[in-house]
């Protein structure tokens, strides 16, 4: 073998290796750091382990071009053959920091984790977007493989806002200051209670739902749906005590309720679920917890309506963001819109759910101040006025996502009794 | 389902028919694997699995299958039968420069082949070019006669199978690390991956010697198999992308990185155990 002209590209000092699991591990990871051709030079201590290293280099395509007696130890090239060289990941990019030291979600788009595709690559798996994959990550079968399918331009602020204003139903609420309510008040109070809750099970579900679907190159996309995920699990934690606290209990589930939400529940495609759900249900439900909030008997039930709204908020904005920016770059996709509202009116219209009656009178109770005749007739009112104002606000929203004002019209005017 | 049946039946038709061993459960995924690979490529082909090879080998010469996945031993055995014109369509890449090796306790001092001359020498099954047949004729050719200048020990387990199962291999190991046999014979292919998963220790069992390397399996048909349906089985199997997911797990179960021609080295690596055969009369 001429040695002349064989320039290691790498060394790999392995004196004192015995032949063995150690010492094939280095080797191969060494050899995997290298483009293909490049040569490894092994260093080790004796000539024996030429033959064992010859044979692992066949089985794996490697080459053991030479061995080199160099007085006190060995010197052994290998040069790397795979079939496919690796791709090499990224080093020595440093994230900016903003002031106060923190590091921002938002900066992080830098160097292969930077490079965000409109179409998720194929076979990812669990590889972290700019981590290098070796070859054979089997297929996941996610589903939501497209940027558009999940994203939406305010999602990394959304994440942002979402972690600063995480706060815990146990020690954030002033539950000591929960007076004795008359009993009807309590009453109305934890029908209402018992109606929030019920609907946000649902808004926990679906976007779970769709979670195990959503390709993990949109990593960010899970990371702010997991917030919301644990906004819904707080407002159900935050309700349910609120009903129980006053040593009321959880009341009546209409199903009007049930049915509206299983009809939400079956809805199998992402963008139309988030029309659904974050646009038109939670948007209508921004407005009905500022109706409570607006007529809270005691200062517990308006601070949980107060930062359940703040967090509703985000949800919103997330939902409006992604479905709008679905319209602008796809203008066909209305239809897929009115189509969504349509055929969950279709289902809900096949049997007559009745109404959510028990929850009507618990708002007009709370709206009026109590349960007599005058009080109840003052409560109806409100509720009327909040329909109108429901109605009013869906259409806003709906201009925002880009619709035209007859279709915004027409979806609004149809949508469930239920509100969410 | 009858409007359907037509259409089955003659595929499957036909396909043509591949001859394998099953000498692991891992043999179903992996022909699975390669059956959807040609099937997608419009080239059907289906898959037979015989329980030794000895079946495998008859099945082809008298036309149930048209292309076997054979050992070496069972690829000698067909060529003797037909005169060295049956055809060697393609093998692993890892088929080509195999060896086998001698281990040894160190505690023996065994450095050489000369030095187990009065020793005990483990082989695997008398089936298996390369934990016995091999071994013993290089043994023999080094000088050292199995017969006379040591004590063979032999330890024919899952005979049939021709050493794909390893079981033996392993059984020699053990003897060594027991202290039964003091030097023995295996495949480079088990020893390396039994020193990967440290499950041998090198300051007590040790490679003293390597073979030259000879050829390991192909996948055989007969002569007057058609070159045309040769060529494209084969151009399918060099084509396939072992970064594609299941392409990479059936490559990986079965040893190989790629496939290749026997053409040159491939063929030239058969010529050793016709002569083994020959001299052990097998």
């Amino acid at each position: 073998m001429d040695v002349h002209g064989l320039t290691p590209d790498r060394q790999l000092n392995l004196v004192d290796f015995p032949v063995g699991a150690d010492l094939f591990l280095l080797v191969k990871n060494a050899l995997q750091r290298m483009e293909q051709g490049q040569l490894l030079e092994v260093i080790g201590s004796g000539i024996e382990i030429k033959d064992d290293l010859r044979s692992w280099c066949r089985l794996n395509r490697h080459s053991l071009v030479m061995a080199m007696d160099a007085g006190d130890h060995y010197r052994f090239l290998i040069r790397n053959n795979p079939v496919k060289a690796l791709e090499q990941p990224d080093w020595g990019i440093k994230l900016p920091l903003r002031k106060d030291g923190r590091l921002d979600i938002r900066d992080w788009f830098q160097g292969r984790v930077g490079e965000l595709r409109e179409q998720a690559p194929a076979y990812v798996g669990f590889v972290p977007r700019g981590a290098v994959a070796e070859p054979g990550v089997p297929d996941f079968g996610f589903s939501l493989n497209q940027k558009d399918d999940v994203w939406s331009n305010n999602l990394l602020d959304l994440y942002e806002q979402a972690k600063e204003k995480q706060w815990n139903a146990t020690t954030d609420i002033a539950w000591d200051e929960l007076p004795e309510l008359p009993e009807e008040m309590e009453w109305a109070v934890c029908q209402i209670m018992t109606f929030l809750a019920e609907n946000e099970y649902s808004a926990l579900y679906i976007p779970a739902k769709f979670m195990a679907r959503i390709n993990p190159h949109y990593i960010e996309a899970l990371m702010y749906l997991s917030t919301l995920i644990q906004d819904e699990s707080r407002h159900i934690e935050a309700f349910t005590k609120r009903a129980l606290a006053g040593g009321g209990g959880l009341q009546y589930s209409s199903a009007l309720t049930e049915r509206s939400l299983h009809s939400l529940f079956i809805q199998e495609d992402y963008f139309k679920s988030s029309f659904l759900l974050h646009v038109l249900g939670e948007g209508t439900f921004l407005d009905l917890l500022t109706f409570i909030e607006e007529h809270a008997p005691d200062p517990v039930t308006r601070q949980i309506v107060t930062l359940a709204k703040i967090d509703e908020g985000r949800h919103v904005a997330y939902g409006i963001g992604h479905v709008r920016h679905i319209i602008e770059t796809h203008p066909g996709m209305v239809q897929a819109l009115v189509d969504a509202a349509n055929e969950r009116n279709e289902y809900l219209g096949a049997a007559d759910a009745g109404e959510n009656s028990h929850l009507m009178e618990a708002l007009a109770i709370l709206a009026g101040g109590g349960r007599t005749p005058e009080q109840l007739k003052t409560g109806f009112e409100r509720v009327r006025r909040l329909k109108d104002v429901m109605y009013e606000h869906r259409v806003q929203r709906l201009l925002q996502i880009g619709l035209t004002p007859d279709i915004a019209a027409a979806i609004s005017k149809t949508h469930t009794p239920n509100f969410m | 389902m009858e409007g359907s049946s037509p259409n089955v039946m003659p595929t499957q038709r036909n396909a043509l028919m591949i001859g394998a061993v099953a000498y692991d459960p891992k043999v179903i995924p992996i022909w699975d694997i390669i059956r959807d690979y040609y099937n997608r490529n419009g080239f059907p082909i289906d898959y037979v699995l015989f329980s030794n090879y000895e079946a495998q080998v008859e099945s082809l010469l008298n036309g149930f299958i048209d292309i076997a996945w054979n050992t070496n031993v069972a690829y000698v055995r067909i060529q003797r039968l037909l005169e060295g014109k049956a055809k060697a369509l393609a093998m692993r890449d890892t088929d080509i420069g195999f060896t086998s090796k001698i281990i040894a306790r160190t505690d023996k001092g065994i450095a050489s082949l000369a030095d187990l001359k009065g020793k005990r020498l483990a082989l695997g099954s008398a089936d298996s070019g390369q934990a016995a047949i091999l071994p013993y004729h290089y043994v023999k050719a080094s000088g050292v006669d199995p017969e006379t200048d040591l004590t063979l020990l032999r330890y024919n387990l899952d005979v049939g199978k021709h050493g794909d199962t390893g079981t033996s291999e392993l059984e020699v190991v053990r003897a060594l690390k027991q202290g039964e046999a003091d030097a023995g014979a295996i495949g480079e292919s088990t020893w390396i991956r039994l020193l990967e998963q440290g499950q041998v220790n090198t300051d007590e069992i040790r490679a003293i010697w390597t073979s030259p390397g000879y050829s390991h399996c192909n996948f055989t048909a007969l002569p007057e198999f058609d070159d045309e349906k040769a060529r494209r089985f084969a151009d399918l199997l060099f084509a396939m992308d072992p970064t594609e997911p299941e392409i990479r797990k059936m490559m990986e179960m079965e040893g190989l990185n790629e496939w290749v021609s026997p053409e040159g080295a491939g063929l030239e690596g058969y010529r050793v155990l016709f002569e083994a055969m020959a001299d052990q009369k097998l």
